[in-house]
């Protein structure tokens, strides 16, 4: 290939990356920007708003909440003794012990004094095989389902739960996760404002890592200063509050994460619960949900808040993130292609034009576009095409746009929450400049490794090793 | 040679490392800033309800000499802050009362008023209407029914708050009027109507019962029923027959809190409907309005199709246990197998909650 032919095709790539970057760049500045006025918004409406109706009226909407436990013995007290002492008038507790080898329904039994009980099941979603149904003695408002395995992961666990729910909502909370005494009570006040409309909420969680929790409350909030779980706060920032907070202004909220999601029990009804052919069940449900709701012509919404609700646990060290974000890489690919045909068709609004077309070209091809532009860059300046300033001034571009957008997030959220010191934001600030360099590599990786399982075929749901944690 | 734009990207990113740097020292002083407005709030705070409590324990009489020490400087933020608890200090009952009638002087409430009325920042015009709401200030119910056409959703749902907030006949005038035309909120509205005074309520909400939607007869009903259904007893049994099986149910609920036991025969009626919703609520009523007279009527229904209502007739029976276990006997001694299980669940139900208690 002669050098000018080669400059061209050089040449032509550069053009397409650019562009791709610079698409790219605006539309997260975009969404950050609504996100920054957004949360604004959302924290003015928390100032204002009466909780205590929702405590004196007999018309609150009751919430169940399903929590689906495999060998979670590190969390489950917590977990459940921190959804015991919600603030939040009338709710149930369905947990369902999802095949536990561990101790897991032992101390369930320690804290619930549970006894079987003799109750209708009736089967209409797909859960496998349900062993016993046990109640509380102590708590007569937390039903606890045994399972055997089945194969259908955590959403066959959750569709269990579901056969027994009984009210207008239902709230699925993960296992390791621990909430805030007013998350549902925050969640279900904006639910209430229109609860003919509103099928799906969630809201901000951040993680648990460093927290010091005693018997589910939250004793002190000393956040973790290890850069790996401080990155991912940095992440959960700019995808909570810089993505899903203002898709959520367009009714455009591509996924309900599974940490904590409240969601209209009739929807899931009529869509059959949550499905086990993806290797994760949260964005499916939530992609599925858009799909029925535009087909069946629903005048419908899904609503992402800022408002942090709880915690959860997250990866602590390279080689778990990796495997982590391999999984949720690998669900991404599946659900976009699954429901390909949403893209850029009108019939589905901001979400076929806003949300999945950055699904397609970042979630799922971004990696593609990162590693070849700059394998292109660099083998352009190795053969003379590019010279070094244009090869830096690009590498710069992706590192800053990255940084600019995460402060902008932090800046969104530290205005509205109380919850770090000046320390600490200097530290989450330093972290955002320098994360570009490391952590962003990292997770490109993962992309990678995500993308080649998925066109492999690989459906497992491969839990991350778990720091160990003092029961 | 190719345009790389190299000097336009070196371009955006001076721009981008300006934007960092500004944001980074934003954020830090946005931090700082915080932290120390949050101190003074806090201790603003403080000091009022030290004021407030040393006057309250004093026995003296509140005026405008009283008042002053801890009335002149504050603000309609720090008067929300205590009258709905909104941060770390807490106010009771008798001090939230005292800060009230020391925070109105007149030329203060005109100040909320015409930031009420017509400020153009969204966010202080909510809270200075629902200032006056916790206020009972005359001019707070026009205010709000005015902010109810407003075409922002915030002022319209935080004006039906604040009315709700009143629970005067005026604001109950105006929510109902709203019941009947927003599509959205009406179970909102029936959750604060339910906390007004009854008397208050009830009439204008009948008014709402020959809606031609079945939504609003079903919402005025609801609300009847947690208010006061004697009064109205009449007009509401004008519905029993109505096309809507939610309708029928809330009129069964209705006679159920009416306490005119003659008024069960309708609800023996109703255990026949066609509906399991209808079935359901009669179920649900007949105790409410006669007690242990209902369990033969109720335990017919033991051969009901539907899980609602079987799981309605469980729970009745659990709770008048003793009423119902001559009857049971009379089950376990026939054929039924569903009735007998059903029947041994309530007693071992009853038996488990007569343990705890």
């Amino acid at each position: 290939m002669s050098y000018f032919t080669s400059s061209n095709i050089v040449y032509a790539a550069f053009l397409i990356f650019l562009t791709y970057f610079l698409i790219l760049s605006a539309n997260y500045l975009f969404l950050a920007l609504i996100g920054l006025f957004e949360t604004r918004k959302r924290a003015h409406e928390n100032d204002v708003e009466n909780y205590p109706l929702l405590y004196l009226s007999s018309l609150t909407i009751p919430v169940s909440i399903v929590i689906p436990a495999h060998n979670e013995e590190a969390w489950i007290k917590d977990c459940l003794l921190s959804i015991l002492n919600l603030d939040y008038p009338k709710f149930e507790i369905i947990i369902v012990d999802d095949f536990s080898t561990d101790g897991t329904f032992g101390i369930l039994n320690d804290i619930l004094k549970l006894r079987p009980v003799d109750v209708q099941y009736v089967k209409h979603y797909k859960d496998g095989i349900v062993t016993s149904i046990l109640r509380g003695e102590r708590y007569p408002n937390v039903t606890v389902i045994r399972k055997s395995e089945s194969g259908l992961k955590k959403a066959g666990a959750v569709n269990a739960g579901l056969n027994m729910v009984k009210y207008e909502y239902v709230c699925v909370v993960d296992a390791d996760t621990i909430l805030e005494p007013d998350a549902l009570l925050k969640v279900m006040a904006q639910i209430e404002k229109d609860p003919e409309r509103t099928v799906g909420v969630g809201s901000y969680f951040g993680l648990v890592n460093g927290l010091d929790i005693k018997n589910g409350r939250i004793i002190k909030r000393t956040f973790s200063y290890n850069p790996v779980v401080v990155c991912q706060n940095l992440e959960y920032m700019r995808s909570f509050i810089g993505n899903r907070v203002a898709w959520s202004r367009f009714n455009a909220m591509p996924n309900v994460a599974g940490g904590f999601g409240v969601w209209k029990s009739d929807v899931l009804y009529d869509l059959g619960g949550y499905s086990s052919n993806f290797t994760c069940e949260d964005i499916e449900l939530t992609f599925r949900v858009h799909d029925y709701s535009v087909k069946n012509k629903k005048n419908y919404k899904i609503l992402m808040f800022p408002y942090y609700v709880g915690w959860t646990e997250g990866p602590s060290n390279v080689r778990s993130l990796i495997s982590q974000r391999e999984r949720w890489q690998r669900v991404t690919n599946e659900t976009v292609w699954h429901y390909r045909h949403m893209i850029l068709n009108p019939k589905y609004g901001a979400f076929a034009f806003l949300t999945l077309p950055y699904f397609l070209l970042y979630e799922s091809l971004g990696v593609f576009f990162e590693i070849a532009s700059i394998a292109l860059i660099s083998i352009g300046w190795v053969m003379g095409v590019l010279d070094i300033r244009t090869f830096l001034a690009f590498l710069i571009f992706m590192v800053l746009t990255q940084t600019v957008i995460s402060l902008i997030c932090l800046l969104a959220f530290i205005r509205n929450q109380k919850l770090f010191s000046v320390q600490y934001v200097a530290y989450l600030i330093f972290l955002s400049i320098t994360e570009a360099i490391w952590y962003r590599w990292l997770i490109s990786a993962a992309k990678l490794v995500g993308t080649f399982e998925f066109l492999r075929g690989k459906k497992t749901f491969d839990m991350y090793t778990r720091e160990k944690r003092k029961v | 040679m190719h345009n790389y734009f190299t000097d336009q990207v070196i371009l955006i990113d001076i721009i981008l490392i300006f934007a960092i740097a500004f944001l980074s020292i934003t954020i830090i002083i946005y931090a700082l800033l915080k932290e120390s407005l949050a101190r003074r709030r806090n201790i603003g705070l403080i000091n009022i309800k030290k004021n407030v409590y040393a006057l309250h324990h004093s026995g003296a009489k509140l005026s405008a000499n009283t008042c002053a020490p801890f009335t002149e400087g504050s603000t309609p933020q720090q008067f929300l802050d205590i009258e709905t608890n909104r941060d770390s200090v807490f106010f009771n009952k008798d001090e939230q009362e005292i800060f009230k009638s020391c925070f109105t002087s007149p030329e203060k409430l005109k100040k909320i008023e015409k930031i009420a009325a017509s400020s153009r920042n969204k966010w202080r015009r909510i809270e200075a209407m629902l200032i006056l709401s916790y206020l009972d200030d005359e001019s707070a119910p026009a205010i709000c029914e005015k902010s109810l056409k407003s075409s922002n959703d915030d002022i319209r749902y935080f004006s039906m708050l604040a009315l709700g907030q009143m629970k005067t006949g005026r604001s109950a005038e105006i929510l109902v009027r709203l019941l009947k035309n927003d599509n959205f909120s009406r179970r909102k509205i029936v959750s604060m109507l339910e906390l007004f005074p009854p008397d208050v309520t009830s009439s204008y909400a009948a008014g709402l019962l020959k809606d031609k939607k079945l939504e609003v007869r079903f919402w005025a009903l609801k609300l009847l029923s947690r208010l006061n259904p004697k009064k109205h007893l009449n007009e509401i049994l004008e519905l029993f027959l109505d096309p809507a099986d939610e309708v029928r149910a809330e009129v069964c609920e209705c006679i159920g809190n009416s306490d005119n036991k003659t008024m069960a025969d309708k609800l023996y009626i109703a255990l026949k409907d066609k509906s399991w919703i209808v079935r359901s609520a009669a179920v649900k009523a007949l105790p409410v309005l006669i007690g242990d007279a209902c369990i033969r009527n109720v335990m017919e229904l033991l051969k009901d199709s539907s899980l609602t209502v079987l799981s309605a007739v469980k729970e009745v029976l659990i709770n008048h246990i003793d009423a119902a276990k001559p009857y049971m006997e009379h089950i376990f001694s026939g054929d039924d197998a569903m009735s007998k299980l059903i029947c041994a669940e309530v007693i071992e139900e009853a038996d488990r909650k007569n343990v705890k208690k």
